[in-house]
């Protein structure tokens, strides 16, 4: 995470100073990254879209104003890419129905992160119910999964959430709401099965 | 936010919350990031040295333009009509010209070595030419160009 000096990077990453962008990468890539994976599903495109976003950062950092919402402008492009990239599947006609969806979900051959414990067994039920977890967002509607993903991810207020959605704040606290329940509801049914 | 919306907010944060663990994994592999730092240094670069590029674009339009406009208004004219100058001239035009071919000259000259510099290969910024510089002695030529058509 950056430290304090936020403002002093992103006034050298205005210039295209190299490391001033590195660092950005290093502060935010493992949560942009999370964002893009849990709203892809994909691996291989969370690793490419992940790329694209910071690639984007860079040709598009001189027209961003710091105003202290640095993590809001990023997290935008990333979602607006995994959107763009959602629309362009389905344009293809690459739409997979959800149980496809499923079995092709690189979800299944994830490389989860070297585990401390010493008990393999609580890794495995943990890989499981990460599967789990992802199946059951991969069934909510692609905005308010959006929603969560945001939330948890971006770390970003509602009221902003809402604003990048074009939504009522209202609105957008339902959808996380309806969200949440659904994907509690599906992780049982999920697990029962 | 209200009272109502804050306490959803607190709700649905809560329930987050208890799925932060899995919604977390999986990270992305080091191998990844290391690309992805590698691909904006790169970009980076190529960002950086496409201003200067410009500015060469700009420099050698400013200087075409401003040896256009002298080969056209030294040029004896098509049609002379008698007892008509080209330009009414309250200076001496000779001198004249003569300030605004040695401004062109500065001006050529720090653009010269602007671009002998190579700037968009050098990582220091102190070791470039400032092309601030060459901006304005290209100005001033041109203003002195203005003289010389408003003489």
């Amino acid at each position: 995470m950056l430290p304090a000096g936020l403002d002093a990077t992103l006034q050298r990453a205005r210039r295209r100073d190299p490391e001033a962008l590195a660092a950005l990468v290093d502060a935010y890539g493992r949560r942009v990254y999370g964002l893009l994976f849990r709203l892809t599903g994909s691996r291989d495109t969370a690793d490419d879209l992940l790329q694209e976003t910071f690639l984007r950062v860079v040709r598009t950092i001189e027209s961003y104003e710091h105003d202290g919402r640095f993590e809001s402008w990023l997290f935008r492009i990333a979602a607006n890419l995994a959107r763009d990239h959602a629309r362009c599947g389905r344009r293809r006609g690459a739409s997979r129905s959800l149980s496809r969806l499923d079995e092709e979900s690189d979800v299944r051959g994830i490389e989860l992160p070297a585990c401390n414990t010493t008990q393999p067994g609580a890794e495995l039920v943990h890989a499981e119910a990460g599967e789990r977890l992802q199946r059951c967002l991969d069934r909510l509607p692609e905005s308010d999964r959006e929603i969560i993903l945001l939330r948890h991810f971006a770390e970003l207020p509602f009221r902003e959430i809402a604003e990048m959605l074009g939504v009522p704040l209202g609105t957008a606290l339902a959808r996380a709401h309806r969200a949440l329940e659904r994907l509690r509801r599906d992780m049982g049914d999920d697990g029962e099965t | 936010m209200n009272p109502i919306d804050r306490q959803a907010e607190l709700r649905i944060d809560q329930e987050l919350g208890a799925w932060a663990e899995l919604l977390d994994r999986p990270t992305p592999a080091p191998d990844t990031l290391q690309r992805v730092r590698a691909a904006v240094r790169a970009a980076a670069r190529r960002e950086r040295s496409a201003r200067p590029l410009s500015l060469r674009m700009r420099s050698a339009l400013g200087i075409a333009a401003a040896a256009a406009l002298a080969l056209v208004l030294t040029a004896p004219p098509l049609v002379q009509t008698e007892n008509t100058p080209n330009i009414a001239l309250q200076d001496d035009p000779a001198a004249l010209l003569a300030d605004w071919s040695a401004a062109l000259d500065d001006s050529q000259e720090l653009f010269s070595r602007l671009l002998e510099d190579d700037p968009w290969l050098l990582t220091d910024p102190a070791e470039v030419a400032d092309p601030a510089d060459a901006i304005d002695a290209l100005d001033e030529s041109l203003e002195r160009f203005e003289e010389i058509l408003g003489a």
